[in-house]
């Protein structure tokens, strides 16, 4: 019976390996652990799964020297750094070690294999909230005309909180925005906890709020899976209030993006979007304003030329009728003064007329026509017995006679 | 949405209803006067909220909480 050391067993293995096996292959595999140690090596382990069961598993390293290189390609490639979870296409050195048994070493990364796989699971998230109907959801909600009180879910150690608030409150228009931060971790592995966390905080107290936004500074692309998850983006669409993110991508829409109300680029772009809203509904204010003043400004005009026009018909309506009784009074007084002229006109005549006659029957003017008035006694001769031997007195215009009768003769 | 006094989207309506009245010329100079007032009130109550923002009381609250 051959018999063999362990040693020898290992090395018939190593050896069959080695000439069997290609010197490398391309494999795909979930990384479900990684750590590096204090040296930069880099050891994982790799998965296969089907359905969350285990089908192959083996042990992984890259060496402090590949791993610096592969990772930084792999970051910048796909936009996430190496770590568990992701599947990842690597390039495999399957080794056999008498001691240490088999492992598997990495000599290269295809990152676009990770990118089709995210971009996958990206459109896998993407059909499975249209299948629920969630894709619209959140948009469906009416932001508010004016949307002013602000729930911020970031990390307030981020630069793009502290740009947000300061650009709010420092506005050149000076509108006042009421904010509360909601602080939540932005990436990494906790990222999808965290926010929902907040999320709900805020739905304790979502009658505060017109809308709720979910930014993260700008800076180098980092970790923006979070935002591709499904139970995020689930969180986001069935949220009560209209939910606006600014999550600072370079590429394309987040899954969160495409589920949220509006999706901005930046932090800034969001808080360029509430201050326009309140631009926009101050012009409003303006323009109703003129349209108002002009309406006003065009009545009181007419309204006045009105008031003027009757004002002056007054005028002129009583100067023609205190011109029209003027003369009236002034025929009046023409009819008076004729009539009272002719009255004291025949009352002159007539006093002449009087005076006339009494001139005439005065005697006094019988006396100077060369007539005289004879008396007996002082009393006229007419009616009485004159005889002879009588004392008369005759009185003429200018003498006075006394006679004594010698005869009396009778007609 | 916090309970406001008139909420933005009820004053700018109600400002356009009254504009849409006065732009219509039927009304007499009292009624012109009397909605042009309210208007103008409106106007200046939006512009205030604009640069002031009204918290509700609940909010304080909460932030005691």
């Amino acid at each position: 019976m051959a018999q063999l050391t362990l040693f020898e067993l290992n090395n018939l293995v190593k050896t069959q390996l080695e000439s069997n096996l290609d010197p490398s292959y391309w494999v795909v595999a979930e990384i479900s652990e990684l750590r590096i140690n204090q040296k930069g090596h880099c050891y994982m382990e790799l998965v296969e799964k089907e359905n969350n069961f285990i089908q192959a598993k083996m042990r992984a390293n890259i060496w402090s020297y590949t791993y610096r290189t592969l990772s930084a390609q792999f970051e910048h490639a796909t936009g996430t750094v190496l770590k568990a979870g992701i599947k990842v296409l690597f390039n495999l050195t399957i080794n056999f070690h008498e001691v240490y048994g088999l492992s598997l070493t990495v000599n290269d990364i295809d990152p676009n294999y990770t990118i089709g796989e995210r971009s996958r699971l990206r459109e896998e998230t993407i059909r499975k909230l249209e299948n629920e109907g969630l894709i619209d959801n959140n948009k469906a909600l009416v932001l508010p005309m004016v949307p002013q009180t602000i729930a911020i879910i970031s990390s307030d150690s981020a630069a793009g909180y502290g740009d947000f608030v300061d650009q709010l409150k420092n506005n050149t228009e000076t509108y006042s925005f009421h904010t509360q931060l909601f602080p939540a971790l932005m990436q990494g592995n906790e990222a999808v906890v965290s926010i929902r966390k907040a999320l709900k905080e805020i739905h304790e107290c979502k009658t505060n709020f017109d809308a709720v936004i979910i930014i993260r500074g700008g800076g180098a692309q980092a970790d923006l899976d979070c935002f591709d998850t499904y139970e995020l983006a689930r969180a986001i669409a069935l949220f009560p209030l209209p939910v606006l993110t600014g999550i600072g991508h370079e590429r394309d829409q987040t899954v969160a993006d495409i589920v949220a109300h509006t999706s901005l680029k930046t932090p800034t772009a969001v808080a360029e979007f509430l201050i326009s809203g309140m631009a926009h509904f101050d012009n409003l204010l303006h323009e109703f304003l003129y349209r108002i003043e002009k309406q006003y400004e065009t009545r009181l005009s007419i309204e006045q030329q009105k008031l003027q026009h009757l004002s002056s018909q007054v005028v002129h309506s009583s100067r023609e009728v205190l011109k029209s009784h003027d003369y009236e009074l002034k025929q009046k007084g023409l009819n008076l003064k004729h009539l009272s002229e002719r009255f004291f006109d025949r009352q002159d005549s007539i006093i002449n007329q009087f005076d006339q006659q009494l001139t005439l029957l005065n005697p006094q003017t019988i006396l100077s026509k060369g007539y005289s008035l004879t008396l007996k006694n002082g009393k006229p001769i007419m009616n009485q017995e004159i005889e002879v031997g009588d004392f008369l007195e005759t009185r003429t215009a200018n003498k006075t006679i006394n006679s004594q009768v010698t005869t009396v003769e009778n007609e | 949405m916090s309970k406001k006094s008139l909420s933005y989207k009820e004053s700018i309506n109600r400002i356009n209803e009254i504009v849409e009245l006065i732009e219509g010329g039927e009304l007499d100079i009292d009624e012109l006067t009397i909605l042009v007032k309210e208007a103008t009130g409106l106007i200046a109550a939006c512009k205030d909220k604009l640069q002031n923002a009204q918290i509700d009381l609940q909010t304080s609250l909460d932030k005691l909480n």
